[in-house]
């Protein structure tokens, strides 16, 4: 299953939910594979990988894969052709049948969402309760057939309660989405202090609420497995 | 009781403490300008709140929550400053009840 992730907004911590997503599959059980297209290493770092590539054996058609906490990185270099990136994602698709591949896209990346987006299962799109995340709400639909509307859905994050304008995008939006939004992530502070210290939020923050709010959504995504693992702390 | 609370409590030492969860009020966002735009631009029309939401004329202000430290505490925007004046003029005559009447209308000019 591919599942892309991509906003209209830059900022709203797309990479962030990308990765603690693929951290909460795999703790599930699931093979997952993070593909960064962002071109920033964001992705690497928010599941804390602090060193770069830390097991070059595992090479996939080229493209440098690693892994970080249980999960398989890869990030195909600029010099890829888009059919070569997607043969790249394919073919960590076809390795398990019931594994996930994570794809994060730059929100200004329109070319890479196009190409992908006929593969992908799902297409959630990362916003914020502000206004600048709300004005670019309609890019999400530009130039998409209504066909393809049943893959996108949303992910509403750092929603804070505390405050009023943030409070009432976030009613409004609920509203607007209804079903398409899949779900909230709290604002919480421990997801940037994570990354600070260069560790996973579960090994940083056990409690943390966002970790909670991102194993509720995991959940949504793959049904929790019997034999489900222990996640591995820091950097496998 | 979620996983991260039994923690937290667990944590404070407190696993007998009482624990409550509240449902989700259901709530009516306040009015912001934007929201209009949104649910009336057409590249958001399939989405399941589309058009679905009609809002009000602009409102006023609620309340007072829009209203400035000083305002608050004299009870309104401008009066803060139009008290000081109160004390000399004479007391304004009541404002005349609108009317539809053209006839009465047309005495009242010409008064």
């Amino acid at each position: 299953m591919i599942v892309l992730f991509h906003s209209p907004k830059g900022g709203v911590g797309t990479s962030a939910v990308a990765a603690n997503l693929a951290l909460v599959l795999a703790e599930r059980g699931v093979f997952v594979t993070a593909v960064d297209l962002t071109g920033q290493g964001a992705l690497a770092l928010c599941l804390g990988d602090s060193s770069g590539v830390i097991d070059r054996s595992r090479q996939a058609e080229g493209d440098a894969a690693m892994i970080v906490a249980g999960v398989r990185v890869m990030a195909p270099g600029a010099d890829r052709t888009a059919a070569e990136i997607v043969a790249a994602i394919q073919s960590h698709e076809d390795e398990d049948g019931d594994g996930v591949v994570i794809v994060d896209i730059g929100s200004g990346d329109r070319h890479a969402l196009d190409l992908l987006l006929p593969l992908a299962a799902l297409r959630l799109c990362v916003l914020t309760p502000d206004p600048a995340a709300l004005a670019a709400l309609p890019l999400v639909y530009r130039d998409v057939q209504a066909t393809r509307d049943d893959r996108t859905f949303f992910l509403l994050n750092r929603v804070d309660d505390r405050l009023r304008l943030g409070r009432d995008i976030a009613t409004m939006l609920r509203g607007l989405l209804g079903d398409r939004l899949l779900g909230t992530i709290r604002r919480d502070e421990a997801v940037g202090e994570a990354l600070a210290m260069l560790e996973t939020l579960a090994s940083f923050a056990p409690a943390s609420a966002a970790l909670a709010d991102f194993r509720a959504i995991a959940g949504r995504l793959v049904p929790e497995r019997a034999d489900a693992a222990q996640p591995e702390r820091g950097i496998a | 009781m979620t996983d991260d609370v039994s923690r937290l409590l667990e944590q404070l030492g407190q696993p007998d403490l009482e624990y409550r969860v509240f449902a989700d009020k259901v709530e009516t966002p306040g009015y912001w300008p934007i929201f209009r735009l949104i649910h009336a631009h057409p590249a958001l029309a399939r989405l399941p709140g589309a058009q679905r939401r009609s809002y009000p004329a602009e409102r006023a202000a609620p309340s007072g929550e829009g209203w400035s430290g000083a305002d608050r505490r004299v009870g309104g925007p401008g009066k803060l400053f139009r008290r000081y004046g109160e004390a000399q003029a004479p007391a304004a005559p009541e404002p005349e009840a609108p009317s539809d009447d053209i006839r009465g209308l047309l005495r009242r000019l010409s008064e």
